[in-house]
């Protein structure tokens, strides 16, 4: 406990003297120091080892409190600010008058930081240059307590040798970033005991002016932006996680971002600016996985806090990714191995979730996460009303393993294992009595690997291989019906030569293959009833190989950056089906000043068929060509403080060559088929589609709150068959608004609220029907596609979290409602099985979920 | 996920029984089935609820590749009459008549030994339907347009902007076979044996249950699967497999005295059906 040094009183003033009566003792007294709380030392003038006196004037109250101050004189501003946080907590005895009664008083008080007396040092370490033995000076290291959200950052700076100190931290949870110009910032979490001295080690990696990555679009949902200037587009990790609706999942971030329309339930999919879900890529550090969601959206497949960065492209991006002509999602694994071994376990209504960081060396790390849905087993007896049939909800399981070094060569090396599995079944009794299952099974598995080293002269190495299998199975009625399956791998080799800081070119060169190996498929749905008759079985097995090579030039001339580049890409099948695509890509950026940027691009993105579109065996069409989209965006962005900022992007998308034709064929969709007219035809790449909106985000981010503001205008367009008529895209959602605040409070609490509203969805109507007599059913005859819209969709979601923060752990409580208002939206619409009546399938209604989570 | 849940409860959706708008129940072809060169009666069955002045379509489009876009019966059928057929409601049935040319043998060489032709029936409100004055306009001069030959071969083009209470279209099969085919189908058979079978007039008080059971049988021995529609009440069940000869079903009346008629439609899923058409009256 630190005591302030009390030199000396002087009494100025009491209270008007009397003359004691010669009977009663004189009784007054002056003022006396009776408290002092710890001071808050100026933590640099302690790694200085500077001392310090402040001189005062002070007007205490009758009960010796501090009510009027006044700084006389100081020995430096720094302890002036330190004893400006005193004061309040100061408590005298207060002076007394002759009679004994306490009364106000004014005094001169002189205060002295002693090095005798300085604080204990709480957190000591140093800060390094990553990879090397380099000690960094002049580092900056800003501590902030989690538990104390209210209070500022604690700011210090390394000294030549690398090495900080911060004194007389209170006891519990900080967390240190270090931060230096032209490097990558390193966070670590540690606990500070009381009386202890906690020895840490900070990284800083040589951060490029990575513009190549940068310019263009990347929406950080969560992770350190390396452009210091674009940081108002950075959400914080922890923000996103409190994010209401969300569920905890930081993923699912995405879903509130602009240009990302809803899908009917919420089923998962991303459609990112008026394209199909399939168009947008969802990759695992720089190499493709199979989904991101699992079955209806409850959850992301790979557990969001193992992740490092989340980065959302809605378009414009580099030449570095392709084979999508839509968004793209990167999932970027932490890079550093962590610093102090910690994890997390979490129960809610839907799923549980155990995660453990554990440090194996000064330079590495093991981390895993093992979550599992139950959900389906609570509430599957809920549905199963009738005895006849039984109902297995959709479940899930998914674990990873990520395994970090950073050998003392420098670089790092970083594998992640995934495994996913998602299920759901239907029993029904036959005629006979005997139980008849129909289920879907989707699983893969992945091993991820990626290896950094730095070349020398500014260049870097960056290796980086995906190898797994992955499988999708629809079984109706004990009889498999689809299936879909490969072993696929990737494997990426990039030379980077960042622009360093101060420079003006930049390069980067890589070579990008991904195959499949005896990638089936198997339809077996012609027989399937109902409205759903599938034109055709079908089957087929091949091997495909997809090579790429990209290259992109950084050219950085004063504030304006250009960067042009180009992708070529192609498929190889072992059935002898050959595709080719040239791809070229330009980006500017403009930095007006560090508060405004604007940025523009102009590309060409192309996606090729798939295995069944391509496949020469009755079905396919092996004369099909890749899909394209030439993407033009342009895009401002200004932040008006360090809160407050706003950005807006106008885009046109031109789509061509899109795939079209079989209507009829199974798929698994993870969203509801669409209710029109089937195109029947063969594949032929005969479409085409526009699609134009305006993007506007604005945000607001201080230590209380967080909240921001979304409107995206859009309007996509499709013209399937050069003779046909256009039409509106499916999920075309001219207006979608999203308001989010999410405000930080005392005792841990934290509360916020988020409010969406969307235009309804497309649909096309059914305004005849003809009977078939021989199939003793309705045919629908269709009006013309999708010339009738859903009703808008709106929703208001809450959220509470409270967190208990105790010796060596936390527990967090929170409850999540969505559509808390219990509206009714409309989600998607059916229709009787005489087409005569619409009917209308709403989405869920008020949800509560509950869940804890307790930090180690 | 969504597609396979449609799909496992979606055999299992009601079907209602009850119409009420015009509507063609049912065509019957006596034969049902036929060689090249035969002649055929076809009886619509209508329903009519609303008592609208009704005029029937019939037509048939066969679509070959040999022929090109439109119907082939324009080249292989002497006159538009042989192929397209106007009429109004007896009662409520419209009736006309089919003669399959003798000379097919390019349609069989291009299809095989036999062919299902698409014979469909369109009752529409008079004035209601643009087609059929076109139809009559064919008639008149003997030609049929390539214009409405398409039309007459993709419906759902001029359908989708027709009011559904005044317009129905149904569509049937029928097998036309060479003259190598000895075994044809045939219609199946029934006979009414319930209680008020014999009467003219199914009569039963508000709200009670009919109980309609019929003896059927099948010249080809195939099953026969009930078919019911209703204009007043509803019936329990809208398909019921007949089991054995004797099959059931249950009219619900409604709770309210009125009128209307049902229609029994015995279908060997196969192309021969057979019509049980009745009035209903429900007393209180």
């Amino acid at each position: 406990m630190l005591l302030p040094t009390f030199l000396c009183i002087f009494f100025l003033a009491v209270a008007a003297a009397q003359e004691p009566p010669p009977a009663e003792p004189d009784r007054s007294a002056l003022p006396t120091l009776a408290w002092s709380p710890p001071a808050r030392w100026p933590q640099e003038a302690l790694a200085l080892g500077q001392e310090g006196t402040v001189r005062l004037r002070l007007e205490l109250d009758a009960a010796g409190r501090v009510v009027r101050s006044e700084i006389l004189a100081s020995s430096s501003p720094a302890f002036e600010q330190a004893m400006a946080e005193l004061l309040e907590e100061l408590r005298f005895h207060p002076a007394r008058d002759a009679g004994g009664r306490a009364v106000p008083s004014v005094i001169e008080y002189v205060h002295r930081f002693t090095l005798e007396q300085r604080p204990t040092v709480a957190i000591g370490g140093r800060v390094r240059l990553a990879g090397g033995e380099t000690e960094l000076a002049g580092a900056q290291i800003e501590a902030r307590s989690p538990e104390r959200p209210d209070e500022g950052a604690i700011v210090v700076q390394s000294a030549a040798d690398g090495s900080f100190e911060l004194f007389d931290l209170p006891p519990g949870r900080w967390v240190l970033i270090g931060t230096a110009p032209g490097l990558r910032s390193d966070e670590l979490e540690v606990q500070v005991e009381p009386g202890e001295r906690v020895e840490v080690r900070l990284f800083l990696a040589q951060a490029r002016q990575d513009l190549a990555e940068e310019a263009g679009e990347t929406m950080v949902i969560f992770g350190d932006r390396l452009e210091p200037e674009l940081t108002e587009r950075r959400l914080d990790a922890a923000d996103v996680r409190f994010l209401p609706g969300t569920g905890g999942d930081v993923v699912r971030a995405v879903q509130t971002q602009p240009g990302v329309a809803r899908t009917p339930f919420n089923s998962g999919t991303l459609l990112v600016r008026g394209t199909p879900a399939d168009a947008t890529a969802f990759n695992l550090g720089g190499t493709r996985i199979p989904l991101i969601f699992h079955f209806g959206g409850l959850s992301t497949a790979v557990n969001g806090d193992l992740l490092e960065e989340l980065r959302f492209l809605p378009g414009s991006y580099g030449a570095r990714y392709g084979r999508r002509m839509g968004g793209l999602v990167e999932l970027v694994p932490r890079s550093s191995p962590v610093q102090e071994s910690a994890g997390y376990a979490s129960l809610d209504l839907l799923q549980t979730t155990l995660l453990h960081d554990q440090v194996l060396g000064p330079r590495t790390s093991l981390s895993f996460s093992v979550r599992r849905s139950y959900f389906d087993l609570l509430l599957s007896p809920l549905v199963n009303i009738d005895p006849t049939w039984n109902v297995r909800l959709p479940g899930y399981t998914d674990a990873q393993l990520h395994l970090l070094h950073e050998p003392r060569s420098g670089g790092a090396f970083s594998t992640m294992l995934l495994a996913s599995e998602d299920h759901f079944s239907f029993t029904a009794l036959s005629e006979g009595g005997a139980p008849e299952v129909s289920k879907l099974d989707l699983r893969f598995f992945r091993a991820w690997a990626s290896w950094t080293r730095p070349l020398g002269e500014g260049w870097e190495l960056e290796l980086t291989g995906m190898l797994g299998p992955e499988r999708t199975v629809a079984t109706l009625e004990d009889e498999e019906q689809a299936r879909e399956q490969a072993t696929r791998g990737q494997a990426r080799l990039e030379l980077n030569r960042p622009v360093v800081a101060g420079g003006s070119f930049g390069w980067r060169l890589g070579l990008d293959l991904e195959f499949a190996l005896d990638e089936a498929f198997a339809y077996n749905t012609s027989e399937l009833g109902g409205f759903y008759l599938y034109a055709e079985d079908e089957a087929g097995e091949q091997d495909l190989l997809m090579p790429a090579i990209y290259l992109e030039q950084v050219q950085k001339a004063g504030a304006l950056t250009v960067i042009p580049g180009v992708r070529v890409d192609g498929l190889r099948s072992s059935e002898g089906y050959r595709a080719s695509a040239i791809d070229p890509r330009v980006r500017l950026r403009w930095d007006l000043a560090s508060t405004s940027v604007i940025h523009a691009g102009a590309g060409r993105y192309s996606q090729f068929p798939l295995s069944r579109e391509f496949t020469d065996n009755g079905t396919g069409n092996p004369e099909l060509g890749p899909e394209h989209a030439t993407q033009l965006s342009l895009g401002a962005e200004h932040r008006f403080s360090p809160e407050l900022s706003l950005e807006g992007v106008a885009y046109l998308s031109l789509l061509d060559q899109l795939i079209v034709g079989r209507d009829d064929r199974f798929t698994f969709e993870l969203a509801p088929p669409p209710m029109a007219p089937f195109d029947l035809g063969e594949y032929a790449n005969d479409g085409t589609g526009t699609v134009y909106g305006l993007e506007l985000l604005t945000r607001y981010e201080d230590p209380v709150w967080f909240a921001f503001a979304a409107l995206t205008l859009s309007r996509s367009t499709r013209l399937e068959r050069p003779d046909g008529e256009p039409s509106l895209f499916e999920y075309d959602q001219p207006y979608m608004i999203t308001v989010l605040g999410s405000r930080t409070l005392p005792r841990g609490w934290r509360l916020g609220a988020r409010g969406r509203l969307t235009a309804g969805n497309p649909y096309t109507p059914i305004t005849n029907r003809i009977y078939d007599q021989s199939a003793q059913g309705w045919l629908p005859v269709f009006a013309d596609g999708n010339t009738s819209r859903l009703p808008p969709w709106a929703s208001l979601d809450v959220r509470a979290d409270k967190q208990w923060t105790f010796r060596s752990w936390a527990l967090t409580l929170y409850i999540d409602v969505q559509n808390l208002t219990n509206r009714q939206n409309v989600e998607l619409l059916t229709f009787s099985p005489d087409f005569s009546q619409e009917l209308r399938v709403v989405g869920l209604p008020i949800l509560p979920t509950f869940g804890l989570r307790g930090d180690w | 996920m969504i597609s396979l849940l449609l799909l496992a409860c979606g055999s299992q959706s009601y079907e209602p029984t009850r119409i009420d708008s015009l509507q063609v129940v049912a065509v019957r072809l006596d034969r049902p089935e036929l060689r090249a060169g035969e002649v055929t009666a076809i009886s619509s069955h209508i329903a009519n609820p609303d008592e609208l002045a009704v005029e029937v379509l019939t037509w048939t489009c066969l679509q070959v590749e040999v022929e090109g876009e439109g119907c082939v019966e324009a080249q292989a059928w002497s006159s538009p009459s042989d192929w397209i057929s106007l009429s109004t409601l007896e009662g409520s049935t419209a009736f006309a008549r089919r003669e399959v040319p003798e000379e097919l043998d390019e349609v069989f060489a291009a299809v095989g030994s036999s062919f299902e032709l698409p014979l469909y029936v369109l009752a529409c409100e008079t004035g209601a339907c643009p087609i059929i004055e076109e139809a009559r306009a064919a008639l008149d001069q003997g030609v049929v347009s390539e214009r409405l030959q398409q039309a007459l071969r993709a419906p759902e083009a001029w359908l989708q902007k027709l009011d559904p209470d005044r317009t129905s279209l149904t569509v049937r099969l029928v097998r036309i076979s060479d003259s190598s085919e000895s075994n044809l189908n045939e219609n199946p058979t029934f006979e009414a044996r319930f209680a008020e079978a014999d009467e003219p007039l199914i009569e039963g008080r508000a709200g009670s249950l009919v109980d309609l059971s019929f003896l059927t049988s099948d010249p080809n021995f195939e099953s026969v699967y009930l078919y019911s529609f209703t204009t007043i009440g509803r019936f329990a069940e809208r398909r019921v497999k007949a089991e054995s000869q004797i099959v059931r079903t249950w009219l619900e009346l409604p709770p309210n005295e009125g009128e209307g008629q049902v229609w029994v439609v015995f279908d060997d899923r196969d192309g021969g059906i057979a019509v049980y058409s009745q009035e209903v009256s429900v007393t209180q």
